[in-house]
């Protein structure tokens, strides 16, 4: 069950990186032509570094899943590397648990953020009026599925822990380490042709 | 009291292993709680929107999709070989080619690890070919790389002139005379090494000049990028983050010309550019509010007058502000580093009467040292994961010699300021 619904999020959060590498790569365009625009016509699209903002922040909040699902946290490991096993599985957890301590209150701030900008009707102080609840709502899914990425990984340490698998814990959320955080990014770089 | 509260807590976290930005969020939790009169959590939810849609950050994603496009691009491989047909006849053969193709493709990335990962991996398989000594090679590689955030563009640059208010421009036009010194420093500390030691700089290569000539053409591909990232900020058109969606949209333009723009390779740069992105901006929202927190709480005032307190010259001051970023390189990863310590060492920095343009370029350079030095030298790990056997050792060993021609960097930015301020003072 647990399994399954991760290979669904896995799914999601995959779909939503590419959605938001797309929509910075429109966003260069934007801003491209806003550029020329400006400068070979004297005229200008007005708003595209607004926007730009809005899609960046958009694209980084529905990232943070798959940052979290990967590993992709920078943690110093000189000393942990160190360490006996045990100790450093008590270590991930601990990670782990500051980890979603941090999600938690981005999501918990940023959600009465939100409340009070749908509430009052905020609007941006710029010649583009937007809404801010648009960007903003799109803005505090991402942080959401970020959380429900960390609960779903929580409830499955959990369940390994309570049966003593600990490879199986080390694997969600131990530490890459550097060396393992570069081999992934040239695996990645060899498929490069 | 605070001072020594936040020093402890930020270390134990650290070295816990706990992630970096839940570390620094935390601990501006922490010191929230027991230091300032009204709790500043609620001002959490406007300052992670603020920072989220800041236009300047935008430069950070687009440099990164930048470096993602071209190292699927082919572009990297012409470049190095039109590098090694003009440098090679020097003492240290190819690994002059390996600085050269650094210097060009840090005038077109602005990350130091993207560097060295583009230009070791068309390198490397040249180490058996041809005889070099290896950890020199490898070292090259290394510290070559690390020119990706001192020659504009830079994200390093970006943030520090986010962080300390500083023109982005200018912070550019002064790594620019660094950044040439630093690399012929290199190629100087490879010539005299390999006419030192026999049999380190390989066997010789012998190349005519009609093709050398021959070759200039595929330096055009980064001269393009080059031009439209850097021209276009120079020439009045584009703001730092504009050059760099131009950056992007260059990028992709020779990819469809190279023939690789495909489906698959856009995915792939996109999943990359996402995951260093999300990373990168986790780090700089925990940060954020740390740094909020701490001058609330009066940090930097309280460090800025435990400084004035020890009764040294300024100079004093500054060279010991250096020595523990040399040791704090050895055990943090450069970026952490750099938005950790940037809001609380700048303005002493200011107070002393030191230029903070200047300033961001010392800054720079110890951030490239910290790339190289162990345990924790992100670059090292980068060469070492490209060559896939052999020992780390090796790599540590070639990056030494590198290391003190960062020294020598260091000095000659601190005795002659101008080679930094010289470019920005004409802008």
């Amino acid at each position: 069950m647990l399994i399954r619904t991760q290979g669904a999020l896995d799914r999601v959060s995959e779909i939503a990186v590419w959605v938001a590498g797309a929509a910075l790569l429109m966003t260069a365009f934007m801003v491209g032509l806003e550029v020329i625009m400006r400068k070979l016509f004297n005229s200008s699209l007005g708003g595209a570094d607004e926007i730009s903002g809005y899609v960046f922040a958009a694209a980084t909040a529905w990232s943070y899943a798959a940052v979290i699902r990967k590993k992709g946290n920078v943690r110093i490991d000189v000393v942990y590397n160190l360490m006996p096993r045990p100790l450093r599985i008590a270590l991930d957890i601990l990670s782990f648990l500051a980890l979603g301590a941090l999600f938690a209150l981005i999501g918990w701030y940023g959600f009465e953020l939100v409340k009070g900008t749908v509430e009052t009707g905020r609007i941006s102080v710029t010649p583009l009026r937007t809404p801010l609840s648009i960007p903003q709502i799109v803005w505090i899914s991402g942080i959401g599925l970020a959380l429900a990425m960390w609960v779903l990984i929580a409830l499955r340490v959990t369940g390994n822990v309570l049966r003593r698998n600990w490879d199986a814990v080390s694997e969600l959320i131990g530490s890459e380490g550097i060396e393992g955080e570069i081999k992934a990014e040239l695996v990645e770089t060899e498929g490069k042709s | 009291m605070i001072l020594i509260v936040t020093f402890s807590l930020l270390l134990l976290f650290i070295f816990l292993a706990i992630p970096v930005a839940a570390a620094l969020g935390l601990l501006g939790v922490v010191l929230d709680e027991s230091f300032s009169i009204m709790p500043l959590r609620r001002a959490i939810g406007d300052m992670m929107w603020e920072n989220s849609i800041e236009f300047l950050l935008v430069a950070v994603p687009m440099f990164v999709m930048l470096g993602e496009i071209m190292l699927r691009s082919d572009i990297a491989e012409k470049m190095y070989d039109a590098m090694a047909k003009w440098l090679s006849w020097l003492p240290g053969g190819l690994m002059h080619s390996n600085i050269g193709s650094s210097a060009i493709f840090a005038a077109t990335s602005g990350s130091s690890v993207a560097t060295a990962a583009t230009v070791g991996t068309v390198a490397v398989p040249q180490i058996d070919k041809r005889g070099y000594h290896t950890p020199l090679f490898l070292g090259s590689l290394a510290a070559g790389g690390t020119l990706g955030i001192l020659i504009p563009p830079s994200v390093g640059l970006i943030i520090y002139g986010l962080l300390t208010n500083t023109s982005v421009p200018k912070l550019y036009l002064a790594g620019i005379l660094p950044g040439l010194v630093l690399a012929g420093l290199y190629s100087l500390t490879i010539v005299l090494l390999c006419l030192a030691n026999k049999g380190w700089g390989g066997e010789k290569i012998s190349i005519s000049w009609s093709e050398r000539f021959a070759s200039l053409p595929n330096l055009l591909q980064p001269l393009f990028i080059f031009i439209v990232v850097i021209g276009s900020i120079y020439a009045g058109w584009a703001t730092p983050t504009e050059s760099a969606s131009l950056g992007v949209l260059a990028a992709l333009l020779l990819s469809w010309k190279n023939g690789k723009l495909t489906r698959d390779m856009l995915l792939k740069s996109f999943e990359g550019t996402m995951r260093t992105t999300a990373m990168i901006m986790l780090i700089i929202l925990a940060a954020a509010f740390l740094n909020f927190v701490l001058a609330v709480i009066g940090l930097a005032a309280a460090f800025q007058s435990f400084i004035e307190g020890l009764g040294l010259s300024p100079f004093q001051v500054l060279l010991i502000i250096i020595a523990i970023y040399l040791v704090m390189g050895c055990f943090m990863e450069s970026l952490s580093m750099l938005i950790t310590t940037t809001p609380i060492v700048v303005p002493v920095i200011v107070a002393l009467g030191y230029d903070p343009i200047w300033f961001g370029v010392v800054l720079m350079l110890l951030l490239e040292t910290a790339l190289i030095t162990p345990p924790i030298g992100l670059n090292l790990y980068v060469v070492q994961s490209i060559r896939q056997s052999g020992p780390i050792k090796d790599v540590i060993k070639g990056a030494i010699p590198f290391v003190f021609a960062m020294f020598v960097m260091i000095g000659l930015v601190i005795a002659f300021p101008s080679m930094a301020l010289w470019l920005p003072s004409l802008l």
